[in-house]
């Protein structure tokens, strides 16, 4: 037998084959409402939540199994969560000159082993992150604590040695571990438990299979009452293309964290049967110049560098307008953002005229030299990410154009993210970071002289920018306790580091996360970078 | 006329009707060309980007033959210049593969006894490892550039060659050519390399192609992980790697690397194969 094509079905067969290629399909997969399923491109491995945290993806394990004293809302408003109520000068909670706390703690509340939940624990977790030992991501704020008591298993009284009004905000981010498991134990960083942990939060680690995803089942003595799913399921599928299909398909009921790339946007939104949800974070992305590295010494060359950029390109081209400019390490809709600073960039002619005056004039081959330093240099940032590869040519294109050589060396995250940036040893990094307590304005960690890990041993201030007015500022900023002075304060910080830019700043982050319609619960939070911060009101409708 | 320009022409004659040889020697040559003449030819400076001529369909605009990228850089040019890194890295690749593991298959198998015994253990103690891993432990300490890359790529896969080769040399050096070399006193080397190296020649050629193909795309791998090829310095594996975003809805992006690809791995296997015919001194099938 013989099959016969006649040219009028193969034509029928390629539009129907064409249109397969070209429909974005939905499949109408099956929910089940027993559990939850959350795909992210990236994996947690630690699940001891004041230990170094892989921010967004190490969020979940910590929302999933461990509670704060407090919460902050997606209405930027702080709610109670193992303490009874937030501490404030209304309710007794904060003495009249903001250097005595009191926190009542909820008495009801259960580790997941059974054992209650007491003040001893609260101490406990205090001693761990102010513990010189203790590699943890932050102790700004902690480090003020003067004197801390345990008044009865239920009460603490934390005396500050300064005013330091972020310190909210330095609580919600700290989520207290047991100290009837860990108090006995040598070194946290290697404790059994940071892979097998115990918690009083909405869920329990049923199972993990490394690389692919972990298993929760819900806690029925949760304090706040049980989670409304079964199951959750946090699923991990490294290509950011794969885990879209699969949000399309339904294999996965909300694809968070980096979500669908900005080239995908317009498609995500006319997805039928599914939310598209534009998330902001607190992240900003910036270019980091290490300041102990001779090209970058003089501020006058960074400001150049920055100048000859065109920052607004990159952010309409290449994410497709959905991230807004910022000029500041604050999303431009921060209260404390500065409106006042005027975008440079794009000045290719401004930046040379600075550069010649700075004494950097072009050598033989055309790139810059002054002392026998070219201004040549590299940058770095995760392989293998589109979006930040598409920047890293546009920023080489532009410098070319002024002499300055810029050569692109990409690593695995957890190469580039390591020493090579703690130790301080890059030239330039693209990088997003959001301000380490919380939303709050303070910088501390990241701008303070102090904090400059290689000379210091603590802090976040990779790019070692020291100035002797910003740290002034920063110390002052903390202690004010009018929201007025401290957008004074703030904005001047903001408008030095404009001048003299250790970092510039590229844009706000945000994402597009995707879910199916009758998943309700996942609601933006810009003041977290925890997706899952209310995991436990998350539920089919 | 001497034997050995009538050996080199009976040579020549065999592979000219050798057809599909002919063909891949002639998609080699002309591939090889086009990356040699990359500068000329390419319309356009391959990094040049302009986003507001971006995802352009081939043959779409005059000035863009091949359409372009993500980032409106021109597709044909990224394509002559990534030929370069490409080819060159298959090549060197190829090179040090074939040169180490013809060294070592012959020493391991002409030599015999410890020599053997140590050499064989060497290579499998390197097959244990998964090529991609070892070229992930040596690139973390090797800084990429084109150079580097194409050592590493061939210093982690010359052990398959190695094998072929020992095998063929133990087979080989039974028979009775080399004892009549022994015989007129010749020495170890001239006996491994003059006498047995021309009679081995035929599988190794036929590696040595394959391998230009595993090196193309090992050299893709590496760049996905960020320790090879650094954009925005084409290469046909980051160009692939670069479309896999964009497959569905501009998958010329992908195809277009791919053909090349293809083509080289294609053009080199033929090419092997018909070298391998022409040049085995055992297959005597004058047309």
């Amino acid at each position: 037998m013989t099959i016969r094509i006649s040219r009028r079905t193969a034509l029928a067969g390629g539009v129907a084959g064409a249109s397969l290629l070209a429909a974005p399909a939905v499949w109408g997969q099956a929910i089940n409402r027993d559990r939850i399923i959350l795909g992210m491109t990236q994996e947690p491995v630690q699940f001891n939540p004041i230990l170094f945290v892989n921010a967004g993806t190490e969020n979940v394990p910590e929302a999933c199994l461990f509670d704060a004293l407090w919460d902050i809302n997606d209405k930027g408003a702080f709610i109670p969560n193992l303490a009874a109520q937030v501490p404030s000068r209304q309710n007794g909670g904060v003495s009249a000159d903001g250097l005595t706390w009191t926190i009542n703690l909820k008495r009801d509340v259960k580790w997941s082993d059974g054992a209650p939940f007491t003040a001893k624990d609260v101490e406990f977790t205090y001693q761990a992150i102010v513990s010189p030992n203790t590699p943890v991501r932050s102790r700004t704020g902690f480090d003020l604590i003067k004197a801390f008591r345990v008044k009865d298993d239920f009460t603490i009284e934390i005396e500050l040695s300064r005013q330091f009004v972020p310190f909210l905000w330095a609580w919600q981010n700290m989520h207290i571990i047991p100290r009837h498991i860990l108090g006995n134990e040598a070194n946290l960083a290697t404790a059994a438990f940071n892979a097998n942990p115990v918690g009083t939060g909405p869920f329990l680690l049923r199972s993990r299979t490394a690389g692919s995803h972990m298993v929760y089942e819900r806690n029925p003595n949760y304090h706040r009452g049980p989670a409304k799913v079964r199951q959750f399921i946090h699923k991990f599928v490294p290509d950011t293309m794969a885990a879209y299909g699969q949000a399309r398909t339904g294999e996965i009921d909300y694809f968070g964290l980096l979500g669908v790339p900005p080239d995908r946007w317009a498609e995500g939104r006319n997805l039928a049967d599914r939310d598209f949800l534009v998330y902001p974070t607190p992240n900003v992305q910036f270019i980091y110049y290490n300041c102990g590295k001779p090209q970058f010494a003089d501020a006058r060359v960074r400001k150049a560098l920055t100048m000859a950029l065109q920052m607004q390109k990159s952010i309409d081209e290449i994410y497709f307008g959905t991230w807004p400019r910022s000029l500041s390490y604050l999303q431009p809709t921060h209260w404390a953002y500065n409106n006042n600073l005027k975008d440079y960039t794009n000045d290719p002619a401004g930046a040379e005229k600075i550069l010649d005056e700075a004494g950097w004039r072009r050598g033989a081959n055309g790139i810059r030299q002054k002392d026998g330093v070219e201004l040549k240099f590299t940058m770095s940032t995760t392989a293998g990410n589109v979006a930040r590869q598409g920047c890293q040519a546009l920023f080489q294109q532009n410098w070319k154009q002024i002499g300055v050589e810029m050569e692109i060396r990409n690593m695995p995250a957890s190469v580039v993210w390591g020493e090579f940036t703690t130790r301080s040893q890059f030239d330039t990094l693209l990088v997003a970071w959001d301000p380490t307590v919380g939303l709050d304005p303070d910088y501390t960690a990241r701008a303070h002289s102090r904090m400059i890990p290689v000379k210091h041993r603590q802090g976040s201030n990779y790019v070692q920018y020291e100035n002797t007015e910003v740290d002034r500022l920063l110390e002052r900023g903390v202690t004010q306790t009018e929201q007025a002075d401290r957008i004074a304060t703030y904005h001047r910080i903001q408008e030095i580091l404009h001048e003299e830019v250790p970092f510039a700043a590229q844009g706000g982050a945000v994402q597009g996360h995707l879910k199916r319609k009758q998943l309700v619960g996942p609601a933006p939070n810009q003041y977290v970078t925890d997706i899952t911060w209310n995991i436990q009101d998350w539920h089919w409708v | 006329m001497s034997a050995q320009a009538a050996a080199s022409r009976r040579v020549w004659r065999r592979f000219m009707h050798h057809r599909v040889a002919f063909v891949g020697g002639i998609v080699v040559a002309l591939l090889l060309s086009a990356a040699l003449f990359a500068p000329v030819l390419a319309p356009q400076d391959p990094t040049l980007l302009d986003t507001s001529v971006r995802f352009l369909a081939p043959f779409a605009d005059p000035r863009f033959l091949l359409g372009t990228d993500e980032l409106g850089r021109d597709t044909l040019s990224r394509l002559l210049h990534g030929g370069r890194v490409s080819l060159t890295v298959g090549l060197v690749a190829m090179a040090t593969t074939v040169l180490t593991g013809a060294v070592i298959g012959i020493a391991a198998g002409y030599l015999g006894g410890v020599a053997d015994t140590l050499l064989m253990r060497f290579v499998d103690t390197m097959l244990c490892f998964p090529q991609v891993f070892l070229l992930l432990v040596v690139a973390a300490f090797v800084p990429p550039t084109l150079l580097s890359i194409s050592l590493v790529i061939g210093l982690t896969s010359w052990m398959e060659v190695s094998r072929i080769v020992r095998a063929e040399i133990l087979n080989l050096k039974e028979q009775d050519f080399v004892a009549a070399a022994r015989a007129l006193g010749a020495s170890r080397a001239r006996i491994m390399f003059r006498e047995l190296l021309p009679n081995a020649a035929a599988p190794i050629l036929v590696a040595a192609t394959l391998k230009v193909a595993s090196a193309v795309l090992m050299e893709s791998y590496i760049s996905y992980l960020g320790y090879g090829v650094q954009p925005p310095l084409a290469s046909w594996g980051n160009m692939l790697t670069n479309a896999q975003g964009y497959f569905d809805t501009v998958p010329w992006l992908a195809i277009l690397p791919g053909i090349a690809i293809t083509a080289t791995v294609m053009g080199f296997n033929f090419l092997g194969d018909g070298l391998r015919d022409a040049l085995d001194p055992r297959l005597r099938m004058d047309p």
